[in-house]
């Protein structure tokens, strides 16, 4: 809402804008001329929307005179309620940093380097246009590599995006499979609902006012940190859960906010997570708390595929981590044991008790309600229709097979917890219905990502833990009456959500997505297996990628093993760099550079419960824009058919018809175009351009009693709950059979093979293991060569196993207040505040050390030190696949036996280790230590050696893109790797007492509508 | 006589700094100078049994404030509403008061050479709103008011905890206004003795350490 100042406001304002005039942001700095001619202390007030991290909070900017001088919370939001975090509050020194990127820039001089010239929005997009379509015209389309991640506010599908319109090629982020993909692709299909993870603003039950009954009793806290990934509105939210009475389980190495307020803190060994899991498993069946929840004691039996029969012909590929594990594979289909059931009408069987036979599953409902009555545990000799028999399992007997060595002693041997805190945790948990696990990206973050996705979802089943209320897997919300509908401006890349009348990429070309086949997870968001596109980057195989544009925070402190990437550089015919300011990136390997927006100046609908907030243009600068632009200007230069420089998949994405998808925008030739196509993707039918949004949102969609009161509980078990949890199908499930039949809404989780949905939730994941074998595109993939299990399983960290004795203490990560990402190094109050990365270690440590509290340490890895150098596992695939032809070293180099060291020399660059201020602390187990990701703009000043800025106290240089990933989703592992420390000075040249960072202290400009702006 | 202070519940305070973040953005503070910081403490106990809860500090609103009987010019006053407050005009910079402050949340101004606090943000407070640390509290543990006025967010805050969950900083006669919340099960509260001020800290790590 703008704001036209009354006397009062305006006397307010004036008191505000007096204030900060201190920090020199009234000063006339002007980098850019601006022909705007200001009313004398014009001041408003623009409700937009943080993008500062992934939790988009609400937020109210003072503008005074067009500059940007003050945010606080908006009270609109009902996440955040008004409340604002250090990140968000540094907004107006990250919009007015001094380094910014201001213009479209060209490397002039060496790479690595830091040496540039200003060129044309044009210039840079033809520049890139022309490489590409050499790289067509020589080597194929495949050779395009798209990036993102890091922080930064980007376009999450921009990367996806424009390989898909180009056609060919592959798209990495180094979060993805190491960050949210595994819960969010994995835990729907498990629990039948959606990921728990709170900080990806899931979990929006547990935001439900208590007026309106909401009722969190028992939530566990798991490998996340809510109260200092997003302050503002998980930890805030969390904060009100304990205040009314929730009592709380945090499973974390550090002893962090959320575990100082907690019923139970488990300190955890990093990497241990999925034996924990099996432990509580084993502690749930062993005491029968699966028929103990209250209110809910045949959930398990009536509403999981747990009592379903498992085939114990299926010959599972197992893991080479795990090759010890039980066998269980696919569960067992009713068209093996029927001479009635076919592919059509395929289905799940199990063992009813009252009938004493082998039964098909069936989905319930008020017709046969209490006529199913199925065996939970056990074995049961199945005749089969060619008249075999065979003995099967139920899937929960394979549970508790699979968990039987995890007795709690144990576990709390492997975990490092104590056995009765343990018992502690699993009883607040198993108190309560009202509740559940909230996982965190702690089990992304290692190659158990997948295994601790199933183990979280499958305890929330086993416990009940589903659809009532207060359950974090829920998903909320009844509809508005007022026209208005629940909003969000992504844009997404054609084949996401259905089909274009133009065909951009054809079967091929998904299918040799480098590690797709072997790592189908990662089909989830379209993206490709990072060290196989590494590999193939190095030796050119299976295919060379040549062309890479990248949009995002810093690669050098985001990817792991990260020394690794140096050797990749020179490989390219051209990198291209899209970010807010320089990083480590920009120096080692950026060609082109293109300035785009920070969050004060982009545009975005963004749905908050019954509240859209739209993040607006608040000023403009330089000749940034927001990376649309970027991605769209470049596709642009290939869109003349009489250019030299024409393709025509390009001709067409810049033309809507022809794509033919409402769902798939054409790019936009001008910022206002696409600010107007934001504008309408808010939910509320009136607006059509961004001039009405800035007065429109932010706005409520439905009232508080439409959103809460609307959302429907235990909807499992009612008929016809439309509008409720749950009750949409996935894309993966086929309708049920039309039989006239009516059934509960239940849950989708089966096989996409299943045609009689028995609408169970899924604890044993057929479903992953089926499409480890099929895949989920429109075409029938190759089986990956290791299944994907459909249980947890547990494996010591590779590091532990080889390198133990050396490298004796396991390092994680974890979230704090000030940084998202590799944002904000550069942003002075929070520099400040946080001004070097600090290693947590525990008083026995530092003592055998002989390091104290606030000493400099030293660290080092397998990776810094040569031992664990990124081998060769491409040459040995097939061309079109990306498949290994087996897991043998003599059929060739794969990830499943690696061949020559490709990246020594890279390496080496980091055998120095890293530094970070020893934090000596009881707050972590002794044998852990702690440490975040960091890196050092300020070796990016003037006359700075710029490869120090990702050499010095980058943690990412530690970790490890070599050994195992799993099979799902390729996950590498950045936690529970293993380092030696030893005491330290002071690295030469890091800015750490406050006034170092003074240099970064803003410098206001004034808007200039930033590129492809028409006034 | 009234009694403007700044409340604050520890046992919701979950240590972000926000509060310090939304202070020295408000007032334009500059690197290395601190009206309001954020002290952790804790972590104590045996492993695994640990307690730690994080201390924000500022200005406490002293009855008995000797920073301002110990200054030479009248620039450490207490205004008509009873808020202690500086005038830096008539600041000559001795420092008399930095050293009479017990709990150094008094900071040096290097640029204008005179010394500065925590002003409960009265310029927001006189236009209706709320001091800028406890609008941005991501936890909703400050609070803001008059401790003489039953109605104020400050004394509601205080009613609705436990007397023995109710704390102020070490007095040494002083007389603190500020009132800090936070109960057994949560953590035992400790007696910070000495806070030094953080401008003329040695160590700008200061807010990592344990107190």
């Amino acid at each position: 809402m703008s704001l036209t100042m009354s006397r009062r406001s305006f006397m307010k304002a004036a008191a505000v804008t007096g204030a900060v005039g201190a920090l020199g942001l009234g000063s006339a700095h002007n980098l850019t001329q601006s022909d705007k001619a200001w009313a004398d202390d014009d001041v408003q007030e623009v409700r937009t929307s943080c993008r500062a991290c992934i939790a988009n909070c609400g937020v109210i900017a003072t503008v005074r005179n067009g500059r940007v001088i003050k945010l606080k919370g908006d009270p609109i939001d009902p996440m955040s309620k008004g409340r604002i975090c250090p990140k968000g509050l540094s907004g107006v020194q990250a919009l007015y940093h001094p380094n910014r990127n201001k213009y479209p820039m060209k490397r002039v001089g060496e790479k690595p380097g830091n040496k540039w010239e200003r060129i044309s929005w044009d210039e840079a997009a033809k520049t890139v246009a022309q490489a590409l379509i050499d790289m067509r015209d020589k080597t194929g389309k495949h050779g395009l590599l798209t990036s993102t991640g890091g922080g930064g506010n980007p376009q999450f599908f921009s990367p996806p995006r424009f390989r898909n319109f180009w056609g060919a090629g592959n798209v990495f982020e180094p979060g993805c499979a190491q960050c949210y993909l595994p819960r969010n692709y994995t835990m729907p299909l498990v629990n039948g609902l959606g990921d728990t993870s709170i900080a990806d603003s899931g979990c929006s039950e547990l935001y439900k006012p208590a007026r309106y009954g909401g009722i969190t009793e028992a939530y566990v806290i798991w490998g996340t940190g809510p109260a200092w990934h997003s302050p503002s509105t998980s930890g805030r939210c969390v904060a009100e859960l304990r205040a009314n009475g929730c009592k709380t389980v945090v499973v974390d190495p550090r002893f962090n906010a959320d575990a100082s307020k907690a019923d139970v803190w488990l300190p955890i060994k990093p990497g241990t997570d999925m034996a924990m899991m099996l432990g509580w498993m084993h502690y749930i069946i062993e005491n029968k708390l699966y028929e103990k929840i209250p209110g809910y004691e045949d959930f398990c039996e009536q509403w999981t595929n747990l009592p379903f029969l498992v085939d114990p012909r299926d010959n599972v590929s197992l893991p080479p981590v795990a090759e010890d594990i039980t066998k269980d594979g696919q569960l067992l289909r009713a068209s093996e044991v029927f001479s009635d059931v076919t592919a059509e009408n395929e289905g799940y069987v199990y063992f009813d008790t009252e009938k004493g036979e082998v039964t098909k599953a069936f989905a319930l409902g008020p017709d046969n309600d209490g006529t199913y009555h199925p065996q939970l545990f056990g074995t049961v000799d199945v005749t089969l229709k060619d008249g075999t028999t065979i003995t099967c399992k139920t899937a929960f007997q394979a549970y508790k097979d699979r968990c039987e060595a995890f007795d709690l002693d144990t576990v709390a041997k492997i975990t490092g917890c104590q056995k009765e805190k343990i018992i502690e945790a699993i009883e607040i948990y198993c108190s309560s219905p009202h509740g559940g696990i909230s996982l965190g990206v702690a089990t992304d973050m290692y190659p158990g990502s997948a295994q601790a996705a199933i183990g979280a979802a499958a305890l929330d089943c086993m416990t009940a833990h589903l659809w009532h209320p207060g359950c974090p897997a829920n998903k909320t919300g009844g509809q508005g009456s007022s026209g208005l509908s629940s909003a969000e401006s992504t844009i997404f890349p054609s084949g996401f959500i259905g089909e274009t009348a133009y065909k951009f990429m054809d079967d091929e070309a998904v299918l040799e997505r480098l590690g797709y086949a072997e790592h189908k997870g990662l089909g989830g968001w379209m993206h490709s297996h990072i060290p196989t596109i590494l590999s193939a980057i190095l030796t050119g195989e299976p295919y060379q990628p040549k062309v890479w544009i990248e949009r995002s925070g810093n690669k050098m402190a985001a990817l792991g093993n990260s020394s690794s990437w140096v050797d990749a550089f020179p490989k390219f015919d051209l990198i291209v760099h899209g970010y807010m300011y320089p990083t480590s990136f920009t120096t080692e390997a950026a060609d082109i550079v293109f300035p785009v927006c920070e969050w004060l100046e982009n545009a975005f609908a963004q749905n908050r419960l019954n509240v859209n907030l739209m993040r607006k243009p608040v000023t403009n600068l330089f000749e940034a824009a927001d990376e649309i632009m970027m991605w769209g200007k470049i596709a642009e230069a290939m869109s003349d058919p009489s250019s030299d420089l024409y393709d025509a998949n390009m001709e067409a994405c810049m033309d809507s018809e022809k794509i033919g998808s409402p769902m798939v925008p054409a790019y936009w030739k001008t910022i206002n175009e696409y600010w107007d196509w934001v504008a309408q993707q808010g939910g509320d039918p009136s607006v059509t351009t961004m001039k009405q949004a800035m007065d429109v949102f932010p706005e409520e969609w439905a009232t508080d009693d439409e959103y809460w009161g609307g959302t429907v509980y235990d909807g499992y078990c009612k008929v016809n709950a439309g509008g409720g949890a749950g009750g949409k199908k996935g894309d993966l499930v086929a309708a049920a059979a039309d039989d006239g039949k009516v059934t509960y809404t239940g849950f989708s989780t089966c096989a996409s093979d299943i045609k009689d949905d028995p609408k169970k939730c899924g604890p044993y994941a057929d479903t992953m293991l089926y499409i480890g074998r099929h895949g989920k595109e429109k075409f029938e993939m190759p089986a990956a060569l290791v299944d994907y299990n459909p249980m947890p399983y547990y494996f010591e960290p590779e590091d532990q196993t080889d390198f133990g004795d050396e490298y004796p203490l396991r390092l994680t990560e974890g979230r704090i207040p000030y940084y998202h990402h590799g944002t904000l190094r550069n942003n002075p109050y929070l520099r400040e505040l946080y001004p070097a990365p600090e290693l947590w270690i525990s008083p026995e440590n530092a003592e055998k050390y002989g390091i104290k509290d606030g000493d400099w340490v030293n660290v080092k890895s397998p990776r810094t030190d040569g031992k664990d150098v990124f081998c060769d596992i491409t040459t040995g695939v097939d061309k079109k696949t990306t498949l290994a032809k087996s897991k043998n070293a003599a059929d060739g180099p794969s990830e499943f036996a690696p061949g020559e060291e490709l990246t020594a020399n890279g390496q080496s660059i980091v055998k120095d280790g890293i530094y970070g201020v020893a934090r000596v602390t009881k707050g972590i187990a002794e044998g852990s230590v702690y440490m975040e990701r960091f890196w050092n703009p300020e070796f990016l000043e003037d006359g700075s050696d710029g490869r120090k800025s990702w050499t010095t106290e980058n943690m990412n240089v530690l970790t490890k893109n070599t050994g195992y990933f799993n099979p799902e989703f390729g996950t590498y592992t950045l936690r529970g790797i293993h380092v030696k420390i030893e005491k330290a000075q002071k690295p030469e040249g890091v800015w750490y007492d406050p006034t170092d960072f003074e240099p970064w202290m803003p410098e206001p400009t004034d808007f200039t509508g930033g590129a492809f702006y028409q006034s | 006589m009234s009694h403007y202070c700044l409340v604050v519940d520890l046992d919701r305070c979950f240590g972000c700094h926000a509060c310090e973040v939304a202070c020295k953005n408000e007032n334009g503070i500059a690197l290395g100078e601190y009206w309001n910081r954020v002290i952790q403490v804790g972590p104590h106990g045996t492993f695994p049994d640990l307690e730690q809860y994080w201390l924000p500090v500022q200005c406490q609103q002293c009855e008995d404030a000797p920073c301002v009987h110990v200054c030479p010019t009248g620039a450490s006053y207490r205004d008509a509403d009873g808020k202690v407050l500086v005038d830096k005009e008539k600041c000559i910079g001795c420092k008399y008061c930095m050293m009479a402050c017990p709990y150094g949340v008094r900071s040096w101004n290097a640029a204008e050479k005179a010394v500065e606090k925590c002003t409960l943000c009265g310029h927001l407070t006189a236009a209706g709103e709320q001091p800028a640390c406890v609008a941005s509290c991501c936890a909703s543990a400050r609070f803001y008011g008059d401790l003489d006025d039953p109605e104020s967010d400050v004394s509601k805050a205080i009613a609705a905890a436990d007397a023995s969950s109710v704390h102020s900083l070490k007095d040494v006669g002083n007389k603190p206004a500020t009132r800090y919340i936070l109960s057994k099960k949560i953590a035992t509260w400790h007696d910070v003795d000495e806070i030094s001020p953080a401008s003329d800290s040695a160590d700008p790590a200061w807010f990592a350490k344990e107190a």
